[in-house]
Parts: structure tokens; C-alpha cells; sequence
């Protein structure tokens, strides 16, 4: 009987692990299939987004109101977002599909910068009618070739669960793959289309923006020292350089050293290459209890930006959280608030430490700006406000809109409900040019 | 005899091993340091009321709370270790309800889903890396929402296939640390080391060749960062 035992026990034992490897195996089979069939789906609406944006875009060129091409155009942009939206969610290397996520993002992009002249009267040029023409036909060829790659997957030939395992593996066979898989021909017709420069954030001109800071360039041992300086009374020291930063619009020195009260702690600033000012000083050391109230650590971040030399900075507003608060400044020139001459400065609140700055706004956007005179006085930018808010106060603002131009405004905020806002009133149209809503915490007031 | 009770117990251990497979880790809510929501408060307003903690009610579990949870376990002859698990849970008569943590909110919108998402991606990605590297990763994921040919939503960003390592292994699933989250709260405030960067990566571990042909911007610990 018992030399049976052991023989048994074996086969019991095979038994179970072949019954567990099959469950298993159909577990990730239904998995897979799961997956490849959601990512068909993700495809199947890929398609029928690009689809529509290219019909709704040839409506709005054949429409003859201007009411009617804006919504049309809003159609559009709402097509291609989703269809963005869809394709970056499917299982393709970025580098395969960036053309393309670019032109279904500029597509929409373009078509809003549109849709919001036409929406204020302005008849569409020559050129810009051209431009859309063209977005339609890279729609258009767009949407025929994801139509004959659906053909494939639907013929077997391509299956999103593989790619993406694929994908985990090594991204180079993915791309191997794509080659065969029409997507690469895509991105390379799509490299064609010509630049976009319209008013949107994902126009081209944005990019090339060159930061108006001036001054002389630089060494990194002048930097060290000019950090040096600038830092003193944070006792910063034992400054060195780590690295450069280039190619960026504001190059730099990557800089470490350590905080003066002996236990080590390390700290890292960048410095600009022109003129050897500070891009942004981070200090990440432990916060203990706070010890200061935000009127005290406000009036340090002042005095910090002063004894730096930056001049007519006003905070405009603050955010504390961990023991830490964040106090923005904006530029004011004359009675002007100038929000792109951003500087943050952050202050610890156990000590009043300074323990971070960041100006990289300010030194790419500051210069002495020609601010005409406000066709609008307050009263009549008052009057544009809906009558059921309570107007605290209001000021000239230049705010940057969504193509980086800068526009003159009135500030107002106001209070409705529970809730304060700042709405923007063009100082020359009356138009309303944007709307923040302010998020009182209780760490502190947050816009967005 | 002795032979086969070996092999019988190897089979048990490999059985008991193979089976240890299915047993999830519960996710019970621990509390730690870095915690926040609810439960925390409720948590200090209990160890206040006993005299263990005299800080703020704030919601956090930062040093304070830290030190009167060990001062609690170790009257209560639990293990000192600060970390509220399902034991000391027990002891503070905390119910074990499930909730996921949030911070109180203003009037209906905040950032802080923003902050908690960011704070994760960062934890998984630059565990390890100075905080000027943690806080560039913030930064890049940040300038990829504001990117063309990226999503334009933070969470887009992060789960986008492909892209992003620690999502395919799950590992963006873990609790970020407190460094993380403060790095978070810089990047969205505007901090941005990398001057712009939207890809990163680590020379050591990187196969894709397309990734040099891009322009470096400047390398911060192990990670390279580089533009279009």
C-alpha cells in the first residue's frame, strides 16, 4: 500500500498544476482578447472622429453665416480633440504617431483661433480660407488611410493585444511593425503640412518666442558667484557647477550647494548664461511647525525680491501648504498689472526661509512695454459685467492671451454666489476676455 | 517513510506557493506618514482627546501625528513602528471603512486629484533622484499636457501606452512619498528645472535610439532630459 502513496501523490499533483496552468491560460487568452478588443473599439472611433472633423470642417467653409461656420468649427475642434484624445490612448510608440496627434491637436486648435474671430464679426481672410482647405484635405487623407489600416485589423492581419505585449518588449519591433502597418507613410505625408501661426497654444510661432533678457554672458564661475551673492542670506554655500543647460530658450547653469547650518542639506539653482540671474533656486529641506502667519512670510518674499533687484513687483497671490507658501508677483508698470513678468518666491513658514524662487516668466517676457491709453474707462468696462455680480474692485491688467499676445484689460473681481472670479474686460473692445475662478482654502487662494 | 513525507511536504510548500499567487493584498488603508483625509483627522481628534497628540486637527499625518501614533503603540504594547495598520487601527477603535483619501475641498474644484496623480508618477518615476529631479519629471509630464502632439490631460499623459515605464509594471500604484508630493506642488506651481523638456530618460535602461536624436536640454541625477 505503501509504495502507491508516493506515485499518487505525483499524479494528484500533475493534475492540479496542469487544471491551474489551463485556468490560467484561458484567463489570459480572455484578458488579451479583452484588451485587443477595446483598443479595436478606441481604433473604430478614431476613425469615425477624424471622419467627422474633416466633414464638419468642409460645412464651415461652405456655410454662409458667420453664426454658422463658428459652430461648425467648434464641431470640428470637438472631433479632433476626441480623435487626439483616442489615438494617444491606443497601444503606438510616440515617436510613430506625434505628426499625427500634432495635426489632430492643431487642427482643433486652428479651427477654435477661427471659430473666435468669426464669433466676434471678423470675416475670415483669403489665406486663412486656405489654410483650412488644406487641414481638410490632410483630414481628409487622414481618415482614408486609418480607414484602409482598419481593413487589416479586420482581416487579421493586425492585433492591438500582441502589439501592445510587443510593445512591453522592445519598442524598436513595434516600429518595425508600423512600418508594415501604414502608419509610418501617415506620419510622413502629415510632416508636409505647412506651419500654422494663428492665435492658439499650439500655434508655431509660440516656440521661437526669444526671451528679452539682456546683459552680458556670463562665465560659470561668475555665475557661481552671483548665486553666491544673490543667496547669501539663505547661507548658501560650497556653490558647484553639475551641468548646462542648453537649447532651451533660457540657457543656464545647473548649480548645487549645500545650506549653511552644517547638516548637509543640499539645494539646486539654475543661473542664466546672460546676465547670471538666478532661473530657479529649489530647497527641499524638512518644514517643521510653522511659526509664521502669511502676512509676515509675505513681507519676507517682498523683501527678498527687492534686495534682488527686482523692482515694482506686487504680489498678486499666494498659496500655502506643508508649511511652505508660495507668493507670486507680477510686474506693474505705471498703474498696469503685467501678468508674464511672473516671479514666484517661496517661503518657509517655521523660520521664514526662503526656499524657493522661480522667475523664469519674468526674464523671458520683461521689457518696458508701449501701454497705450484704455479706450474704455472702468465705468464703461463695469457696465459689460453681468448684473448679477458684486464688483470688489477693478485695475488695468495686461494678460497674455492663448497666442502669447498680450492684451490690455480691466480686472474685475468679482463675488458671485459663494465664489469670487476675475473676469477680464478688454480695455478697447469690451469684450470679456477671460474668466479665473478663485478657490478659497483654507491654505490659501488658488486661481484657475 | 521519511522520504515520501518530504516530498509530500514539498508538494504542500509548492501548492501553498503557487496559491499565494491569489492572495491580493488588501488594501485596508494604512495610514502613514504623508497621509491625509478623513480618517487622519478623525484619527488625531482620538489621540488628542487621550492626550497622546497636541497638534492641529489638520488632516495630515505628518511628524506630530508620527510621534503620537508611536507614543500610543508603545503604551498599548503594539509594535512602535507609526504606521497605523490593521492593528493599531483596532486599538484606536477606528472604523475600518475604506476611503480613499482626499483633501477637503473648496467649493467643488480642486487641483488636488491634479497633485496626487502628479506626486505618483513622480514617486514611480525618480525614486531616488535628487528633488530637482523629481520635481523636472513633474515638469515634463506637466509640459506634455501643454505639448501638441502629447494628450492634454495629465492623466492622458501618464497612462498613455508606452510611455511611461512604472505605469506598465503598476508601479505608479504605490503611495508617493512626501518628497514626491511636495516635488508635485513645485511642478504645478510653475517650477520647471528642465527648461521646457518633454522626454526624459535613463541612459542606463533607455533602447530606443530615436530618443538621442532629440535635443538634450541638461541631465539632473540619472535622467537625461531633452525637447522635441
Amino acid at each position: 500500500m505503501r509504495r502507491y502513496l508516493l506515485p499518487t501523490v505525483l499524479v494528484l499533483a500533475l493534475l492540479a498544476t496542469a487544471g491551474w496552468g489551463f485556468y490560467q491560460r484561458n484567463q489570459s487568452r480572455e484578458y488579451h482578447t479583452y484588451l485587443d478588443l477595446q483598443f479595436q473599439r478606441q481604433f473604430y472611433e478614431l476613425i469615425g472622429h477624424v471622419e467627422n472633423a474633416q466633414v464638419d470642417l468642409s460645412k464651415a467653409m461652405v456655410s454662409g453665416s458667420s453664426k454658422d461656420m463658428t459652430k461648425y468649427l467648434y464641431d470640428t475642434l470637438q472631433q479632433a480633440y476626441l480623435a487626439q484624445e483616442k489615438l494617444t490612448q491606443l497601444p503606438f510608440h510616440h515617436s510613430t504617431i506625434r505628426k499625427t496627434e500634432k495635426f489632430l491637436n492643431q487642427l482643433g486648435d486652428y479651427s477654435t483661433a477661427m471659430a473666435n474671430k468669426s464669433i466676434e464679426g471678423i470675416t475670415l481672410t483669403e489665406s486663412e480660407f486656405g489654410t483650412l482647405k488644406e487641414l481638410q484635405s490632410y483630414a481628409n487623407l487622414l481618415s482614408r488611410e486609418l480607414i484602409e489600416m482598419q481593413q487589416e485589423v479586420v482581416s487579421g492581419g493586425v492585433n492591438f493585444g500582441d502589439l501592445r505585449r510587443e510593445g512591453n518588449r522592445d519598442l524598436n519591433r513595434v516600429d518595425e511593425q508600423m512600418k508594415n502597418f501604414r502608419l509610418i507613410s501617415i506620419e510622413e505625408r502629415m510632416q508636409e503640412y505647412p506651419e500654422l501661426i494663428y492665435d492658439g497654444p499650439f500655434s508655431e510661432h509660440i516656440k521661437d518666442i526669444k526671451p528679452r533678457l539682456e546683459g552680458k554672458e556670463v562665465t560659470s564661475d561668475e555665475a557661481i558667484t552671483m548665486a553666491g551673492e544673490a543667496l547669501r542670506d539663505q547661507r548658501v554655500q560650497n556653490i558647484r557647477l553639475v551641468g548646462e543647460i542648453e537649447n532651451t530658450r533660457l540657457n543656464g547653469y545647473y548649480l548645487r550647494a549645500t545650506q549653511g547650518n552644517g547638516n548637509g542639506e543640499e539645494v539646486s539653482m539654475a543661473v542664466s548664461k546672460i546676465g547670471g540671474r538666478i532661473i530657479w533656486f529649489l530647497n527641499p529641506r524638512d518644514i517643521e511647525e510653522s511659526q509664521l502667519d502669511k502676512k509676515e512670510a509675505q513681507r519676507i518674499a517682498e523683501d527678498f525680491l527687492q534686495q534682488q533687484g527686482y523692482k515694482d513687483m506686487v504680489p498678486t497671490y499666494t498659496m500655502a501648504a506643508e508649511g511652505q507658501m508660495v507668493v507670486n508677483f507680477a510686474y506693474k508698470q505705471a498703474d498696469v498689472i503685467v501678468y508674464s513678468d511672473l516671479i514666484k518666491v517661496k517661503v518657509a513658514l517655521d523660520n521664514g526661509e526662503i526656499i524657493g524662487m522661480e522667475t523664469e516668466g519674468y526674464l523671458t517676457t520683461h521689457h518696458k512695454r508701449d501701454i497705450k491709453e484704455p479706450q474704455l474707462s472702468e465705468e464703461d468696462a463695469r457696465e459689460k459685467l453681468n448684473s448679477a455680480v458684486e464688483v470688489e474692485y477693478g485695475r488695468l491688467a495686461l494678460i497674455p492671451n492663448s497666442g502669447n499676445k498680450e492684451i490690455l484689460t480691466y480686472e474685475f473681481k468679482v463675488k458671485f454666489g459663494e465664489d469670487h472670479y476675475l473676469v477680464y474686460i478688454d480695455a478697447e473692445s469690451g469684450e470679456q476676455r477671460r474668466i479665473l475662478l478663485m478657490i478659497q482654502q483654507e491654505d490659501g487662494t488658488l486661481v484657475i | 517513510m521519511k522520504k515520501p513525507i518530504c516530498i509530500l511536504l514539498s508538494i504542500v510548500l509548492a501548492v501553498l506557493f503557487v496559491f499565494s499567487f491569489y492572495i491580493e493584498d488588501t488594501h485596508a488603508q494604512t495610514l502613514a506618514w504623508g497621509s491625509r483625509g478623513d480618517e487622519v483627522s478623525q484619527m488625531q481628534t482620538k489621540l488628542r482627546d487621550w492626550g497622546f497628540y497636541d497638534g492641529p486637527i489638520s488632516g495630515i499625518f505628518g511628524e506630530l501625528t508620527f510621534e503620537a501614533v508611536k507614543k500610543f503603540q508603545r503604551q498599548n504594547g503594539l509594535t512602535v513602528d507609526g504606521v497605523v495598520g490593521p492593528q493599531t487601527r483596532a486599538a484606536l477603535g477606528l472604523t475600518s471603512k475604506v476611503q480613499p483619501p482626499t483633501t477637503s475641498v473648496g467649493s467643488g474644484v480642486s487641483r488636488s486629484d491634479d497633485v496626487n496623480m502628479l506626486a505618483r508618477a513622480i514617486h514611480a518615476e525618480a525614486k531616488g533622484e535628487p528633488y530637482e529631479g523629481m520635481v523636472a519629471v513633474g515638469a515634463v509630464i506637466l509640459n506634455r499636457v501643454r505639448h501638441s502632439a502629447f494628450p492634454n490631460t495629465i492623466a492622458g499623459v501618464v497612462y498613455q501606452p508606452c510611455a511611461f515605464e512604472p505605469v506598465k509594471n503598476g508601479t505608479i500604484n504605490q503611495a508617493p512619498s512626501d518628497q514626491a508630493f511636495k516635488a508635485a506642488r513645485d511642478a504645478l506651481n510653475g517650477w520647471d528645472p528642465t527648461g521646457g523638456a518633454i522626454y526624459f530618460w535613463n541612459p542606463a535602461t533607455a533602447t530606443s535610439k530615436w530618443i538621442w536624436t532629440r535635443q538634450i536640454t541638461l541631465t539632473i541625477g540619472r535622467h537625461v532630459f531633452a525637447l522635441e
